[in-house]
Formats: structure tokens, C-alpha cells, sequence
């Protein structure tokens, strides 16, 4: 499933539900926007938001807290392996880029100190293994306990995957 | 009685009078007067009835019936929701989202299970909330109906499973790099994804799961699969239209069976399409673009004139295709629809959604978001009826 259908689609749904989002955040002072901040805002911003914020539940918040997953190695290499991730359809030099701007910028404040931007030769071997056959949630949510328990990652990065079965919190969007 | 109430009574008694007048007049003028009151559908459900899903956001589903053009009932829903009807047509399911002040406070994800027959609301069962995907693969019932499956982007991809027979939900599977629902018999599903393999995942009663997946048949980057394509759950025969035009006739199953694909352009002697950006040909596209008639074997496609990358284009045509011999039956033209102006801007407004009754006789539906829904006769291609509903969701039918 590619591409092209699908998350037009979902782009529409969002924009529906997530309207109240001001989309002026997506800009710099300037109002233009770097590719890699582009690539970001068209293949990942649907869901994450454009800015990293959407709803914490159902989707992982980015800002100011995805940068913690460059702690170490099994987490810099699952940003690039998760499926959604892997299979784009940007280059690997424009996946690099992009997963720079999100770790760098919408992270901002989580980036472990020293950590080095993604490089185009990284990203394209990573992204050969992508996370298909694992209990993806239960993966993530093993490396957010690592990280918060041997890095001091903020406690908010286990509001994902919560599953309601049953009435909402008044806070979900 | 007082005067006064005595003269209240003949007044009132009169109004009755001046109805009872009114109304024989109107009758005498060939007009029936309507009563109000809860009708009931009928069980089984005739083969031309069809339900359509309406709007984007909040929805309806409504059901007509199609050989009277006449509208016989109607379900509200909430944030777009997905539709089912159970195997024996006892029930309808409805997967959707409220927000308990409309767009804001709690959020509810639910599926409501209802009586077919009265349309009234049996059972909510409470799902988790998800990222919401206007497919119509995101909601699928296995071949007994005593399973659901609600596709769920959280953004990972997982499905959330139901037990029917208890009304409940059994649990979330985590369905990585692929998402949609194709129901593989009472024992699971299957699902595309994005390597260009298809994942089975089969979910025993005591809801162990189990992952599979077929070895890459087609490059989601280069001619990727709509994800429209249509299966029939009582044969397990699916057919994954590519947006080329290819089809890949599988048997679905614990282990599926992919046959080498055909091309729709080759079937009605034209070259095999491309993926030329400037190369105009007939290209499959629109929506729910893709329907099977069971007995027959032929499938209905909604065709443009097109370069690819066109995939999202409503159809101008349908073309019907025999799937046992890989050729073309016919081809039926449909008209050009003028727009009120918020789509398309001064071209016409062709079709997206189509959808096939499943009987010796049958019917086409066909929707547009812009105009009325239209009933054709399958083998001729005759336009039967139009009915006035601006549609344009999906339109579903009793057996698929």
C-alpha cells in the first residue's frame, strides 16, 4: 500500500479531526519550509503532527522527546526501522535529512549530548530490516522503559499505546 | 360541560372535520397522504437492496431498495465510520468515533451492532481509539460472523479483533508494515503491505496469533495494489488490482495462493499500461473501483482515459471482464456529471464507487459524489433508475 492513496486519505481525515491545529506552524520565520522540514510536515506530519504533538494515546508525541531514543544503538536504529519509516518513498538522503529535522529540531531538548545526525549510508542499510515481525508495540514500549529507567527520558513517553477499551479520558483528542 | 368547554370541544372536533375534508380532497387528487410510524426491512434482504455510506466526517448509512429507487431506512454514525452486515443479514456493524460535545471532550470508538431488521442499536462494543482511515478495508467480518476485525493506525498498524458471539472485543494484533482487512474464512485475515508480500495472521479462539508472510509479488513503490481491491470471503478468491491495471487472482488462506497477474488493457486488446507519466491509456481508478459478481465470475472495473499517477481519477466507463478467460465482456460508458463548482473546477464529475448485487439478475450501483446514485443493469449496461442522494461514500450489498 503506497503512498500515494493512502495517506492522502488519511491527510484528509486529519485534517478534519486535528482542524483546531494551527497550520502556520509548520512554517519558519520566514514562512518557507527546508526540504527536510517539507518532507517531514508531508510524511509524517499527518499523524505526528506538524509540529510533533497530536494525540499522545494514539500516536507517540515527538516533540521534545524522540531524541531520547538516540541514547543508544537499538534506539537510533528503530526511528529508521519502523515500517512506516522504512518503506517511503523519500531517498535515503532525504530520509536522513528528514529524520535529522525531527530528531534535531521537533526533538529538541531530548537529544542525547554528542549524538551525530543520521548519515544517507545509515539510514539505507537500516531501513533494509524494517520492524515487521515484531510485536511492534510491545518493542517500543521495552525501549521507552530502557530509557527512562537508564536515561532519565520523561515519564510521558509511556502515554502511547494505552489500549481503551472502554469510555475515553476527557482529554483525547 | 361548560359553554366554554363545549365550545372548545366543536372547535376541535371541527379542525378534525376540516382535515378529514382536506385529506379526501388530496386523496381524490391521486395523492397519497403519508402516516408516520417505524417501519421494518425485510429478512432476508432482497438482492437489489444497497446501502450507501454519505459524507466524510460524520456519516449516515442508508439503505435502499433498488428496483423501487425508494429510500428504506437509515443509520446514523459517527466520525467516519466503516460498515458491515453479518453473513445470515441479522446485523449491521458500524466501527466509528464520537466526541461527546461533537469535535471536542471525551472520545468514544466504538462498534455498534444493530438489528437489521429494525435498525435499532443492540450492543455498543467500546474499541480503542485510532488514527480514523476512510478505507472500506478497514472493517471486515469473518465467514460465519462470529469475528470482526477493525483495522486500527495508531500510527503503527494493528487490528483489533471482535468476538461477535459474546459481543466483545478480544484484543489488539499488531499487524506491522501492512494494514487492511481481507477476512480469510472463521480463522483470520489477511492483510498488503508495504514490502509488496501479503501478511496472513490467523487468531485462534483463545486468541493466539499467528504471522505470515508471502513471499513480495508486486512493488508498492512502482505499481502499488489499491487498496479497494476486492475478496470474497465464502470462496477465499481475491483479486488485488494494481494501479497499472494488473490482477492478481488469489486464493486466500493460511498459505495464499498468488496466480500471475493479467492485465486489464491486454484483456480488451490494448498494450499492457505502463507507468509513464505521459502515457495516456484506459487506467483503473476512483474509489470502491473494483466489483466482483460471484455466479458469473466477472469483475466490474471503473476505468478513465489517463496517465498513471491518475489511480484517484472517477471513471468515465465501466468495463466488465471475465476472470476465468482474462477477456473483456463489455464496455459501458457512463455520463459526465457537471459539478457545483467545489471539486472540479469546469470538468465533469465521473464515478468512483461502483458495487455489483450478487444475484442470477443483477444490478450495478454506481455512486457519485455530486449527482444521484444510479442503478444499471449489469449484462446490458441500461441505466435502470437514478435515485436522488448525493452519496459517494461506498455502496454495499447483502453477500460481499
Amino acid at each position: 500500500m503506497r503512498a500515494q492513496t493512502l495517506p492522502l486519505r488519511i491527510l484528509q481525515a486529519l485534517t478534519v479531526l486535528f482542524a483546531a491545529v494551527p497550520v502556520a506552524m509548520a512554517h519558519n520565520a520566514t514562512g518557507a519550509m527546508s526540504p527536510a522540514q517539507a518532507n517531514f510536515v508531508l510524511h509524517c506530519g499527518g499523524c505526528h503532527g506538524v509540529d510533533g504533538t497530536t494525540n499522545a494515546e494514539a500516536v507517540p508525541d515527538l516533540k521534545h522527546q524522540v531524541g531520547y531514543f538516540l541514547n543508544f544503538p537499538e534506539g537510533r536504529a528503530y526511528l529508521s526501522r519502523l515500517p512506516n519509516v522504512a518503506f517511503s518513498t523519500l531517498t535515503d538522503q532525504e530520509l536522513a535529512d528528514a529524520l535529522n529535522y525531527m530528531v534535531f529540531v521537533i526533538g529538541e531538548g531530548s537529544v542525547p549530548q554528542g549524538a551525530k545526525p543520521y548519515q544517507a549510508a545509515e539510514v539505507a542499510s537500516l531501513r533494509r530490516t524494517p520492524l515487521t515481525g515484531a510485536p511492534l508495540r510491545a518493542y517500543r514500549a521495552g525501549l521507552v522503559e530502557r530509557l527512562i529507567r537508564d536515561y532519565g527520558a520523561a515519564e510521558t513517553l509511556r502515554l502511547y499505546g494505552r489500549d481503551n477499551y472502554g469510555v475515553g479520558s476527557a482529554d483525547r483528542r | 360541560m361548560t359553554g366554554g368547554r363545549l365550545g372548545k370541544a366543536l372547535l376541535a372536533s371541527s379542525f378534525l372535520f376540516l382535515i378529514q375534508v382536506t385529506e379526501s380532497a388530496r386523496a381524490e387528487d391521486d395523492t397519497t397522504p403519508e402516516t408516520y410510524g417505524v417501519a421494518t426491512l425485510k429478512l432476508p434482504a432482497p438482492p437489489h437492496r444497497f446501502i450507501t455510506a454519505n459524507g466524510f466526517g460524520t456519516s449516515t448509512f442508508t439503505v435502499f431498495d433498488g428496483d423501487t429507487g425508494k429510500m428504506e431506512g437509515n443509520i446514523s454514525a459517527g466520525y467516519v465510520p466503516n460498515f458491515g452486515e453479518s453473513p445470515d443479514g441479522s446485523h449491521f456493524y458500524v466501527s466509528e468515533t464520537y466526541w461527546v460535545h461533537g469535535t471536542r471532550g471525551a472520545r468514544q470508538d466504538m462498534v455498534t451492532v444493530y438489528d437489521a431488521k429494525t435498525l435499532s442499536a443492540e450492543k455498543e462494543i467500546p474499541i480503542p481509539s485510532r488514527a480514523l482511515v476512510n478505507q472500506l478495508h478497514n472493517f471486515g467480518l469473518s465467514l460465519s460472523g462470529h469475528r470482526g476485525y477493525v483495522y486500527a493506525m495508531q500510527p503503527a498498524s494493528s487490528v483489533i479483533w471482535l468476538d461477535l458471539k459474546n459481543q466483545t472485543a478480544g484484543g489488539t494484533i499488531d499487524l506491522p508494515g501492512c494494514s487492511m482487512i481481507y477476512p480469510v474464512g472463521d480463522e483470520g485475515f489477511t492483510s498488503l503491505c508495504g514490502d509488496g508480500s501479503l501478511a496472513t495472521v490467523l487468531v485462534s479462539d483463545q486468541g493466539k496469533v499467528t504471522m505470515t508472510h508471502s513471499k513480495p509479488f508486486f512493488d508498492a513503490n512502482r505499481d502499488p495494489i489499491f487498496d479497494d481491491s476486492i475478496s470474497d470471503t465464502a470462496s477465499g478468491k481475491a483479486f488485488f488490482v494494481s494501479f497499472t491495471g494488473l490482477v492478481y487472482e488469489t486464493k486466500l488462506g493460511a498459505t495464499p495462493v498468488i496466480e500471475k497477474p493479467w492485465s486489464i488493457q491486454q484483456a480488451a486488446g490494448l498494450p499492457v499500461a505502463g507507468t509513464g507519466v505521459k502515457e495516456l491509456t484506459w487506467r483503473p481508478g476512483g474509489h470502491q473501483l473494483v466489483a466482483y459478481h460471484k455466479a458469473s465470475g466477472k469483475l466490474f472495473v471503473i476505468m478513465h482515459m489517463g496517465n498513471y499517477w491518475t489511480q484517484d481519477a472517477g471513471g468515465s466507463e465501466i468495463w466488465v471482464l471475465d476472470t476465468k478467460k482474462h477477456s473483456l465482456v463489455s464496455r459501458f460508458p457512463l455520463w459526465a456529471v457537471p459539478t457545483s463548482g467545489a471539486i472540479v473546477k469546469d470538468k465533469p464529475v465521473y464515478y468512483r464507487n461502483l458495487q455489483v448485487s450478487q444475484d442470477q439478475h443483477p444490478v450495478i450501483f454506481l455512486l457519485n459524489t455530486e449527482g444521484n446514485d444510479m442503478v444499471l443493469d449489469a449484462t446490458t449496461g441500461k441505466l435502470l433508475r437514478k435515485i436522488e442522494a448525493a452519496s459517494g461514500g461506498a455502496a454495499y450489498v447483502s453477500g460481499m
